[in-house]
């Protein structure tokens, strides 16, 4: 038995062992009775939508994230593909290639992991589980409408946050692990990025904060029960949503994966399903990222008339999904160089003069 | 229905005798979410190297080099001429979030809060322009 065999064969087996660690501390959490309320409250009505097992398993857990990622990326391909002039999915379906996600997935499924021999085989197995939870643990802390949240925190906005600036982490252990210098430089490329557009984001985000004079995204949806935070924070709105595409690594910032530069960036030694967990922990970022604009400056759950207030999360964040996408295919990448520039540059002086103008105008229209 | 009523039902499934943690709801949530999120990123790497074909080739397992021959060490060193964006970065992070120290206190004192931290937010302006400086230098990128 050589060396590569042996390093897969010993990483298997340990993350087979975590596996079935993680299944004991499962049961050992869920304990009988909380399994006795799910079921109890599945059959009796509206309530087991605050029930913790439906929270993180239905809505707006795993299954929700699950379905509205592959939605989304079906969606990008058809808009891209509209856009520039192409058919885009077509076959799989029938019915314009509606079914090319599910056809993708069973496909990506079925190939080969090939793990090259120079590899730091537990790292490189860890980095895509890593990113994974990293991308789902994000949406965990974005409140869909005051109950429906699934870990309510008092400073959810920094929690989040927190959350997401481990992104680039994992992309710089991928990158490491993967001993490719395509990847180190994508890793690298990862890092400098968020160097760019993490304090922008942060200083935008403090003025929907600043006007609702709290850290908690539910009571900055409630503080603006008057009017949307978009009005008076209009420019601090743009630059969030300039620096969460940013944030994503879509274009015009998908400087660290570049294809046409450096292969695949920090995934290029990936293949198979890890590379499909990197995919869909990006997705799951790009949801959550979606809902919180929705919180911070389109007030939310919070609308003109009375649904369900989950429904008007899910159809604000939506749209700015779709404006996500949209913006995806009508732009060029733009360089490393060009993004620090921009970032540190005309992104942090809006940034920080959409603060300035929010405070200004919140005193105006008195908030 | 009797069969839905939550005190016949109670310890009638294993683990249900007390052995749980007393957790509160939210973190009962937290947790069951990211274990699950752990171990739907587990066997989704388990599924193809269960069932995917395993095909030795020649170079099959070689490091990918658009072609050309690996050498023995794939990282190489990198260039560092935008490790002062990091350094800046360092600061303006720790910076930025004690900026939203400013929510709690601009209710409470407006004028001097706001006098405090925009000094604050123009005092970093010079490491910006420093910065700024250095990514006009174009001929360095990678």
């Amino acid at each position: 038995m050589d060396a590569q065999t042996k390093d897969v064969r010993d990483s298997v087996s340990f993350w087979l062992i975590i596996s079935l660690v993680v299944i004991l501390i499962i049961g050992w959490v869920v304990e009988g009775d909380v399994l006795i309320d799910f079921l109890v409250d599945l059959v009796s009505g509206p309530q087991v939508l605050t029930n913790p097992l439906f929270l993180s398993i239905v809505f707006p857990g795993l299954l929700y994230v699950s379905i509205v990622a592959a939605v989304a990326i079906y969606v990008e391909r058809k808009i891209a593909a509209k856009i520039q002039i192409r058919i885009g999915p077509q076959y799989a379906g029938r019915v314009e290639g509606i079914l090319q996600v599910v056809a993708d997935g069973i496909k990506m499924a079925a190939k080969e992991f090939v793990i090259p021999r120079t590899v730091d085989v537990t790292f490189f197995v860890a980095a895509p589980i890593l990113s994974l939870t990293v991308g789902m643990l994000s949406i965990t802390v974005v409140p869909f409408s005051p109950t429906t949240v699934i870990f309510p925190f008092p400073v959810n906005l920094l929690l989040f946050f927190a959350i997401v600036s481990f992104f680039p982490l994992t992309a710089l252990l991928a990158g490491w692990a993967s001993n490719n210098k395509f990847s180190l430089i994508g890793a690298a490329r990862a890092l400098f990025q968020q160097a760019s557009y993490e304090i922008p984001m942060l200083i935008s985000a403090l003025a929907p904060a600043l006007l609702a004079g709290s850290l908690r995204i539910e009571d900055i949806v409630m503080a603006q029960k008057d009017m949307p935070f978009l009005f008076p924070a209009i420019l601090s709105a743009i630059i969030f949503l300039a620096a969460a595409l940013a944030e994503t690594e879509k274009h015009p910032f998908e400087i660290p994966e570049a294809d046409s530069e450096i292969v695949a960036g920090w995934m290029t030694e990936y293949s198979s399903m890890p590379y499909t967990l990197f995919m869909l922990a990006v997705y799951v970022k790009m949801i959550s990222l979606s809902t919180l604009f929705t919180d911070l400056f389109l007030s939310g759950w919070l609308g003109p008339i009375s649904l369900p207030p989950e429904a008007w999360t899910v159809v604000k964040s939506w749209i700015v999904l779709l404006i996500f996408l949209t913006v995806r295919a009508l732009f060029p990448r733009i360089r490393i160089d060009q993004m620090l520039k921009m970032g540190w540059g005309s992104m942090l002086l809006l940034s920080v003069a959409g603060l300035f103008l929010a405070i200004a105008l919140g005193m105006v229209v008195g908030l | 229905m009797i069969l839905l009523d939550r005190k016949n039902l109670k310890g009638l499934l294993p683990g249900s005798a007390g052995c749980g943690l007393p957790l509160s709801q939210p973190l009962l949530s937290l947790i069951a979410y990211l274990l699950l999120a752990i171990e739907g990123g587990i066997v989704s790497i388990l599924i193809p190297l269960l069932i995917a074909p395993r095909i030795r080739g020649l170079f099959k397992e070689d490091r990918f080099e658009c072609g050309q021959t690996p050498p023995p060490y794939g990282r190489r060193r990198l260039a560092m001429q935008y490790y002062p964006f990091l350094l800046v970065f360092l600061v303006f992070d720790a910076a930025s979030f004690i900026l939203f120290m400013w929510v709690y206190v601009s209710r409470v004192y407006p004028i001097y809060s706001f006098l405090i931290f925009s000094t604050l937010l123009f005092l970093l302006l010079p490491p910006v322009l420093l910065v700024r400086k250095l990514a006009e230098d174009i001929r360095q990128w990678w």
